[in-house]
């Protein structure tokens, strides 16, 4: 620090965050490593593959909150790249021959790299033209999958890249890699939020014209995170792909990714960090809790949504995040009562 | 060298034109004041500068360099801030993270004339220097105009700028902070920055700029010495008579309300 800062430090600091942050930080990490260290002893193979979709709606919903809640970018066709991620892990796998370990973060940088070309095109777009032409790219993506003989067609492929493993094997291996792919996108995320870069696509979002006469690069921001959110979207596509053994166009293409993604970033909180992880616990939650209601579970997953976002328009996370911040990426002046401005301020 | 060169610049929308070959110079350490009527197109000129908007024609030339196919963002790059006369505020940041915002992207291309800058002091020294230290942390969306006016100002300085353009900063400020305004401007001019101000409220403007241009209709109408300016017959006349009266009227307050953007 210089001269000039210490002195200034003396009555005032910058911090980023507290003791209840870091407190949150601790339980998190008690979380997670009952998650790594004592969960996968106590619970069935059946739960653990469940967990393993908890862990990919994370991916996507913190993914999906980067774009929308810190990008400005509402995308209705991350889909998309669900579907990249789970055909590209397969080829990878079974094609190229590449291990696993390998072949699943090389999924997300597939993802990664379609979704370069494709901002070209749908940047183009602004509001609600670039939500719907999104979706389109999607259903282009998914029906020039079905065209190609070598990807199955309409029927898909399975995973062979496991044939000969133990199935305990399997899902251990599966359920830890998802575990610390999901803690690294999180981890990641907040860094990313933390960092400078975070601070300019936040003032991209709220006002671009203004970021961009401040020196915010404005389309090169937008386009990392489109890059960067679509590669999630693939890694979560990967591990979707690894976890139910095989991909059909139907399902992996699915736009219900799309929804489960907005339903956990608006329910849990959009534009925090903690807020994709309340959503997709609770998205989990409900799906596991109301699965064998059939058509019911989606009248509840409507209801309680409508409900949120009605009663807690910030979302589930919205209620608490005055209070309390898991993942602090703003500044907080310290050492400053208020009114103790410099030049006095105009009353009314 | 002057620092900012503005040479034949048009921009029409449609049928209304709102700059006609306007050319104008501002150097380093130099005031320039902008006033015109409602419309004249002095915010439009503002923006060809700052490169939201791009000109029909003509070219704007920074420190001998030809900027004018250049964004915005690279324009702040290289030492240009400005202040918008309808406040754009980060509303989901905090008046100290606005500040930051410029403190952290803008110049960088020019920092050759001074140590690294340490982003945090210059954001904090900038909430000093417009009074914003006490709602440092408040989200800036909940500002009150008043306030967002100054943000304005305080993101613009916070960023460091060679020139500094300015669009109403004055209008709804009380008697006493009126002065404190002009002297802000007086000493960041004083300290080497090229200043444009665009301006109603005229005695303040008068206090500070070295020069002044009016604008009518797109086009210069006069430009030079300030008071030589507001009393030419031209300027009276698109002023209605109505700024003679203000500049006379010296030091008596401002009754000017805030105008377009209240």
């Amino acid at each position: 620090m210089s001269d000039a800062g210490a002195a200034r430090a003396a009555t005032r600091t910058i911090t980023r965050g507290g003791r209840g942050s870091l407190a949150g930080g601790g339980v998190l990490l008690v979380v997670v490593v009952l998650l790594a260290a004592v969960v996968p002893y106590v619970v069935t193979l059946g739960a653990l593959s469940s967990l393993v979709m908890l862990f990919a709606l994370v991916i996507l919903g913190t993914t999906w909150n980067l774009l929308a809640g810190y990008g400005g970018m509402v995308s209705v066709g991350q889909q998309a790249y669900v579907g990249v991620g789970g055909y590209a892990l397969i080829q990878l796998a079974d094609a190229v021959g590449a291990p696993l370990w390998l072949a699943v973060p090389a999924a997300g940088l597939v993802g990664a790299a379609i979704a370069l070309p494709t901002s070209y095109l749908v940047f183009r777009l602004a509001g609600g033209y670039f939500a719907i032409g999104t979706w389109v790219v999607a259903e282009v993506f998914r029906l020039v999958t079905m065209r190609i003989d070598g990807l199955g067609g309409g029927t898909g492929l399975s995973l062979s890249a496991f044939r000969g493993t133990d199935r305990v094997e399997r899902v251990a291996f599966v359920y830890w890699f998802a575990l610390a792919l999901m803690v690294a996108v999180v981890l990641g995320t907040y860094l990313l939020m933390r960092s400078r870069v975070g601070l300019g696509l936040t003032a991209i979002r709220d006002d671009r014209v203004a970021a961009s006469s401040l020196g915010v690069a404005v389309d090169r921001g937008r386009r990392l995170v489109y890059v960067a959110g679509s590669g999630g979207a693939a890694l979560a596509g990967a591990l979707v792909a690894l976890s139910t053994l095989g991909v059909t166009p139907g399902s992996i293409y699915s736009v219900s990714w799309t929804a489960a993604m907005i339903f956990i970033v608006v329910v849990g909180g959009i534009g925090t960090i903690e807020g994709p992880l309340v959503g997709a616990v609770l998205y989990w939650a409900l799906q596991q809790a109301l699965a064998p209601l059939g058509t019911w579970y989606l009248v509840v997953l409507g209801a309680v949504a409508v409900a949120v976002v009605l009663l807690a328009p910030r979302g589930l996370w919205g209620l608490v995040a005055g209070r309390y911040q898991l993942f602090p990426t703003g500044y907080r002046v310290r050492g400053v009562p208020p009114g103790a401005a410099v030049a006095p301020r105009a009353d009314g | 060298m002057p620092l900012l060169e503005v040479s034949g610049v048009a921009k029409r929308f449609g049928r209304v034109v709102t700059a006609r070959d306007v050319s104008f110079e501002v150097s380093a350490g130099e005031a320039l004041g902008l006033v015109g009527p409602n419309g004249a197109g002095k915010t439009t000129l503002l923006d060809i500068v700052a490169g939201t908007q791009r000109a029909d024609a003509g070219t704007v030339a920074l420190d001998g360099r030809d900027i004018t196919r250049l964004g915005a963002a690279a324009r702040a790059d290289r030492g240009i801030a400005r202040s918008y006369q309808v406040p754009r505020p980060f509303g989901g940041l905090t008046v100290y993270e606005n500040a930051l915002v410029g403190a952290s992207f803008a110049g960088r291309r020019h920092t050759r004339t001074g140590p690294p800058r340490d982003a945090r002091a210059q954001a904090w020294h900038a909430l000093e220097v417009t009074g914003l230290t006490g709602v440092a942390n408040t989200p800036s969306g909940s500002l009150r105009l008043l306030d967002r006016k100054r943000l304005e100002v305080a993101r613009a300085l916070a960023a460091g700028p060679r020139l500094l353009l300015l669009d109403e900063i004055a209008g709804g400020l009380t008697d006493r902070e009126l002065p404190q305004v002009v002297d802000l401007v007086r000493r960041l001019r004083d300290d080497g920055v090229a200043v444009v101000w665009i301006e109603h409220v005229l005695h303040a403007l008068l206090g500070v700029v070295d020069r002044l241009m009016c604008l009518a209709g797109g086009e210069v109408i006069a430009q030079g010495d300030p008071h030589e300016v507001i009393r030419s017959p031209q300027v009276v006349e698109v002023y209605l008579g109505s700024t003679v009266d203000a500049v006379d009227a010296g030091s008596e307050p401002a009754t000017e309300p805030t105008g377009e953007t209240a």
